[in-house]
């Protein structure tokens, strides 16, 4: 198989998942629930309000039909309106991407680095006390559950010792954030160079990143560990040490660009992780981002809410394997012509 | 069910290996005592998980509660005693649900082939294109009565819930192993003799897939209850006063920092039963692969 149409089959593959993850959805939201109708109008609405509603969505025709007319809403990027904020849910959820932005992005960084550095660590030190050490650490990271994680972080690091701010957000309360070119407050900060801000913004950022990037670090470094053993033992390897070459060019050079391949596999499915782990990060330190969003709106009772948010990381989800996968195949020529 | 020579030596062999992985036995003994706590929790428990004790309320971790107690008195130990059984249970279910439903689909997606492959495979790649816990809380959302609440238990829609997006991993799991299997000799020469395609699957195929079964079997025990607890926390998981681990940490966040007892157990619980799951799974897998053996 060319790599073109390697492409090709992916992506008409994703198109189908797409649609698939957007009937669960629309089945999820409009079909299971007793009355969608009265759920959108409230629970104390008169009849009338609820035929009106009825009438409005469509929700008196058949199944097909409403299918349709929302998926031709969905593809104009309506994905409804909030019962809580009677604003457009797209719109809400744009507006809180930022925050989540920002913190998984850290938590990413954190979870690359870390995880690399402590996986070929581990992998080249077999069964010594470090390996034994940073296992732990990984074993640990992937059973703690992530919003007990966040409380018990809190507790020990802003209670106890108070070497971290209270969990207020993303800045400290009265401070108002810096300017709105990316939304992003670390990078707002440097671009209009605000130091107060800047400080501040790091300082609220470290401990939900940790919270957060716990989990993929540990799923990063034990992929990186057994990839790493994998490819040490390999024929090249041999020949590149017997060549004379140092240990760290053979180890960071020769061996690291071969396990990086499933390696890189396992960033992108941690993507979908992130997602998750956001909701209960945000939950715990009150950040304000989508996680939050949907939290409100579980409690609320807010459906459209909700399924925007199950949609959209439904969507960045399956996006994101589409890249990591044809990146793979760039990497990889054998998953091309295999 | 008679062992037959070879197989004792196996297992013996694998009892040798087990012993040998430090972290491995660990995880073993760990799920033991789990699985014993579970079983006589209730007879070993110094309390009723559920009685209210209006006297005792908010005691620190001491002799008489060595856990401390909540704000209704209830002792938080014999609470977290009780979440055992809660868990074992929960796992058990989600593995059952999704072992046989995930099995079926892929042993027809890999024995059939063809469309039927095709059909199957693509839905087990919709519903994992969901991350685990953000499909769950969008059924449990979705069977939620915005007025009445939960008709049924919702420890039991978690179940379903957790099973539902837990299907694929057994699918794909089985569907290799099955196109692995159907490829060997003895498959060939038992179809050549005239077995029926069901005699293949029970007497030859399934067989040949229980170990890397039990190693996922052993992951989804673990992974099962941290989802069910992130479930919890989010308000769409096991609603008190059921000591569901998940469920006790939200009753007791309120009470953070100064009674930092009630929420801080009940997680370290969470912690040690899937950290044990994990250690057993992990020391599995490199024990039952052939290929990672010697």
């Amino acid at each position: 198989m060319r790599m073109r149409d390697y492409a090709l089959r992916r992506l008409l593959l994703v198109v189908v998942v797409l649609l698939g993850v957007s009937i669960i959805t629309f089945v999820l939201m409009y079909a299971v629930p007793i009355n969608p109708a009265r759920m959108l109008a409230g629970e104390k609405a008169s009849e009338e309000t609820v035929r009106y509603y009825e009438e409005y969505y469509g929700l008196n025709l058949p199944v097909h039909q409403q299918y349709f007319r929302y998926m031709i809403r969905l593809l104009h990027g309506d994905m409804g309106e909030s019962v809580r904020t009677t604003t457009s849910v797209s719109a809400d959820l744009l507006r809180r991407l930022p925050a989540t932005l920002e913190l998984g992005l850290c938590a990413m960084m954190f979870a690359i680095v870390v995880g690399i550095f402590i996986g070929i660590y581990s992998a080249t030190h077999r069964n010594k006390v470090s390996d034994h050490v940073s296992r732990i650490f990984a074993l640990t990271g992937i059973s703690v559950p992530v919003f007990w994680l966040g409380l018990m972080l809190i507790l020990i690091f802003y209670s106890r010792f108070g070497w971290f701010p209270a969990p207020v957000g993303r800045l400290d309360i009265g401070l108002t954030p810096p300017g709105s070119i990316t939304r992003l407050y670390v990078l707002d900060s440097i671009l209009t160079g605000n130091l107060k801000t800047l400080g501040n913004s790091i300082y609220h950022l470290i401990l939900p990143a940790f919270c957060l990037g716990w989990l993929q670090t540990a799923l990063i470094m034990r992929m990186m560990r057994s990839s790493m053993l994998e490819v040490i033992r390999a024929e090249y390897i041999k020949t590149a040490r017997a060549k004379g070459l140092s240990e760290r060019v053979v180890i960071y050079k020769h061996a690291l660009k071969n396990a990086m391949i499933p390696t890189t596999t396992v960033i992108g499915l941690s993507v979908g992780y992130m997602f998750a782990g956001a909701i209960m990060t945000e939950a715990v330190f009150n950040w304000n981002g989508m996680g939050t969003y949907l939290i409100n709106g579980i409690n609320h009772m807010d459906y459209p809410a909700i399924m925007g948010f199950v949609l959209l990381t439904a969507f960045i989800y399956a996006l994101t394997n589409l890249i990591v996968d044809l990146l793979y195949g760039v990497l990889d020529p054998r998953i091309r012509y295999g | 069910m008679r062992i037959s020579e070879s197989s004792k030596k196996e297992m013996r062999y694998t009892w040798h290996l087990i012993k040998q992985s430090k972290l491995t036995l660990i995880g073993l003994i760990l799920v033991l005592v789990l699985v014993f706590i579970a079983i006589f929790g209730p007879l070993l428990a110094p309390y009723d998980p559920y009685e209210t004790n209006y006297v005792e309320t908010l005691n620190p971790p001491g002799w008489k509660h060595l856990l401390g107690t909540d704000i209704h008195g209830r002792d938080v130990l014999s609470r977290v005693m009780a979440g055992t059984r809660i868990s074992f249970m929960l796992g058990i279910v989600v593995v059952g649900i999704a072992l046989i439903l995930g099995g079926i689909l892929g042993i027809l997606a890999g024995f059939f082939g063809g469309w039927r492959d095709e059909v199957i495979m693509r839905i087990m790649d919709i519903i994992m294109s969901f991350p685990d816990l953000v499909l769950a809380m969008a059924i449990m959302a979705a069977i939620r009565d915005p007025v009445e609440g939960y008709s049924l238990n919702p420890l039991v829609g978690c179940m379903v819930a957790i099973a539902v997006v837990t299907i694929p991993r057994y699918a794909r799991l089985l569907r290799g192993e099955t196109l692995r299997v159907k490829e060997t000799s003895f498959v060939e020469s038992a179809r050549a003799v005239g077995c029926s395609n069901m005699r293949i699957v029970f007497t030859h195929i399934l067989p040949n897939c229980l170990a890397p079964v039990m190693i996922q079997a052993t992951m989804t025990l673990g992974s099962a209850v941290l989802t069910a607890a992130g479930l919890s926390f989010i308000g769409l998981g096991a609603q008190p006063p059921t000591p569901e681990w998940g469920a006790i940490c939200v009753e007791g966040r309120n009470f953070l920092p100064d009674w930092w007892w009630i929420s801080t157990f009940p997680g370290v619980a969470i912690l040690i039963y899937v950290l044990s799951f994990n250690l057993l799974g992990d020391g599995l897998r490199d024990i039952l692969d052939p290929r990672l053996r010697r």
